[in-house]
């Protein structure tokens, strides 16, 4: 995407890394502090932190940290990740059209926990339920193959195989749901449809502390990638003539984003819009430069996906809308108008 | 001795692009590879730049095996630039041509003040100073052909800024004047030579401008079909024996009156099935 002049763009690298940081990360822990506070009940937050009200009597409180703060927290994770995933899935495939489920990890993720739904086998495991750990063996699943294939043929990472396996794999998982949706009974069909459109509705923490080693992981991948990302930019072998590792860095790109979208996907089911809105906003602010791109989508990434959710909750209240509607909504038309915009 | 390629063939899925190709390169040379369209000049160059790995043979970077180095370390003492260079997402030319510090710096380190001064200076030696802050998709093709050279340049620059590049550095051009205009195609000989004589810096450049090649370059590798079919001093390899080998077809080699290069003007295709006058 060519843009001309862009605010921020002409301060050095330090400033610019830690105004992305201070007021990107600043927003985003705001947005999750106010979050919980919104709702169709309303809540004092005095009394959410009153210590000498005792919690069992505190019904702003228990509001406040059972009902709305692991929803937010998973939001704001889930918004991260898939934010995050999208820029550097980008980066790797040389594509600014490339999302988090470009390469089948979403529909992968989509149908394992489809079958679990449809089979009704919703045992417990380890304290959570198995959809989102029949979803996180789909998107590894899905990943394995899709990897498998970019490495049969030559001595590096085909980004053309990849792509293609991706969208071949999101064509070929998606008849796959379809297939199994067809023999559900009207219950599991609306259960289905549900997880489809993507849904905060976290019941626990145990479920987002689950997820925490996998998005760990994945952010390790994160931090170490962006120098290397920008040279990518030059293609494989202008950055490979630069001392770029090429090979390290496609696989780290392409393993940390597949593991932070299996880990959001699933946290929140397959929310779309965030992870290709939420870049291009961002470069369009701060340019292309992976080391700030990179943390500044995780951070608006999170702010974007709550601001979202407290939308799914409230704007039909008591009706709550799935929050993949609204990122649709919200973002589509917001990301048109910035491209009209900047022409 | 430089650069040594001993022997060095390529094979692209069994069919051979280089074969048994032997040569020299002393420090502060300007050493240009001729030949026509697929004789294996891209490949030659990517090999001596580490990029693919030969079939068979052996190319020594001062009497060390290229292929021990490691990446970064070879980064630093040769850079490439491609024919053209294409962005997937835009960057400043600023930011293009710190890119060349990459081999310099740790992961996870940023570029400090002297990196900046680096290549600030690297965008003065090729004109572009003044372009600094614009985005590199706005750039012509010659200007953006400054800019990656630049790259390139800072890219041989040692850590310390009182440092220059050097004759121990190579810089690999190709095809470099291929989406020129004549007056860019002039103006960038003028610049690589004068790069070469002010600064030492060894350079190797493909290209099939024999006209270019002459005014640029003191050493010449003539390439066909992957095979080199003479080597030496330009005077005396540039004969129209020699391109009519190459290219099949008749040359007149003349002097140039004004500045003493030779000129290459082409006078008759050898090749009966498309009858082509001049």
């Amino acid at each position: 995407m060519t843009v001309k002049t862009t605010p921020f763009r002409n301060r050095s690298l330090s400033s610019r890394l830690a105004g992305a940081y201070i007021l990107f990360g600043g927003l985003a822990l705001l947005v999750c502090f106010v979050a919980p506070l919104i709702g169709p009940t309303q809540i004092d937050f005095r009394n959410v932190f009153d210590s000498k009200i005792p919690f069992e009597d505190n019904v702003d409180g228990q509001i406040f940290f059972i009902a709305r703060l692991p929803r937010t927290i998973a939001g704001a994770l889930v918004g991260a990740a898939l934010a995050s995933a999208g820029v550097v899935l980008q980066a790797l495939l040389h594509n600014p059209l490339a999302t988090p489920f470009t390469l089948g990890v979403s529909t992968g993720a989509s149908l394992g926990a489809l079958l679990v739904i449809i089979t009704g086998l919703p045992i417990p495991t380890l304290g959570i339920s198995a959809i989102p750990l029949a979803s996180f063996a789909g998107a590894l699943g899905a990943v394995s193959i899709v990897y498998g294939l970019a490495r049969l043929r030559r001595q590096g990472l085909s980004t053309l195989v990849l792509l293609l396996a991706g969208v071949t794999l999101n064509a070929f998982f998606s008849a796959m749901i379809m297939f199994v949706q067809y023999f559900a009974d009207y219950t599991q069909s609306f259960q289905a449809v549900r997880y489809l459109m993507g849904n905060l509705d976290v019941s626990s923490y145990e479920q987002i502390v689950w997820s925490l080693p996998l998005l760990l992981a994945a952010s390790i991948g994160f931090a170490w990638l962006p120098r290397s990302l920008n040279l990518l930019a030059l293609g494989t072998k202008g950055a490979a003539a630069r001392g770029v590792n090429v090979l390290t860095t496609q696989r780290v790109a392409f393993l940390s984003a597949s593991l932070a979208t299996g880990a959001a996907v699933s946290l929140g089911g397959p929310i779309g819009f965030v992870g290709i809105i939420v870049p291009h906003i961002v470069r369009l602010l701060l340019g292309s430069d992976y080391r700030i791109v990179i943390p500044a989508s995780a951070f608006f990434g999170a702010t974007f996906l709550v601001i979202c959710d407290v939308a799914a909750r409230t704007l039909m209240s008591p009706i709550e809308l799935p929050v993949g509607v609204i990122t649709a909504m919200l973002g589509g038309p917001f990301f048109l108008w910035l491209l009209v915009r900047h022409q | 001795m430089l650069l040594k390629i001993n022997e060095l063939s390529f094979a692209y899925n069994r069919s051979s692009v280089l074969n048994g190709v032997t040569f020299e390169v002393r420090p502060r040379q300007r050493v240009g590879i001729i030949g026509p369209n697929g004789s294996g000049k891209t490949t030659l160059l990517q090999l001596i730049a580490g990029l693919i790995k030969p079939t068979s043979g052996d190319i020594f970077l001062e009497n060390k095996q290229l292929k021990s180095e490691a990446r970064k370390a070879l980064a630093r003492r040769m850079a490439l630039v491609p024919q053209e260079t294409h962005l997937a997402f835009d960057y400043s030319v600023l930011e293009i041509t710190l890119m060349g510090r990459y081999p310099h710096l740790g992961a996870l380190s940023l570029e400090g003040p002297d990196d900046i001064s680096i290549a600030y200076r690297a965008l003065r030696e090729t004109g572009m100073e003044g372009l600094a802050s614009r985005q590199f998709a706005s750039l012509s093709g010659g200007e953006k052909q400054r800019v990656i050279i630049a790259s390139a340049l800072a890219q041989l620059t040692p850590t310390e800024y009182s440092k220059k590049p050097s004759e121990d550095f190579i810089l690999l051009l190709d095809e470099p004047t291929a989406s020129l205009d004549l007056g860019y195609q002039l103006k960038f000989a003028a610049m690589l030579k004068s790069l070469n004589i002010r600064l030492g810096i060894t350079t190797i450049m493909s290209t099939h401008d024999l006209n270019l090649a002459a005014a640029v370059c003191d050493q010449l590798v003539l390439l066909k079909a992957g095979h080199v079919v003479s080597i030496g001093q330009t005077e005396a390899v540039l004969t129209p024996a020699n391109i009519r080998r190459l290219f099949e077809v008749e040359v007149n080699v003349q002097r140039h009156a004004t500045n003493g290069h030779l000129t290459i003007v082409p006078s008759r295709c050898l090749d009966e099935s498309e009858p082509f006058l001049l």
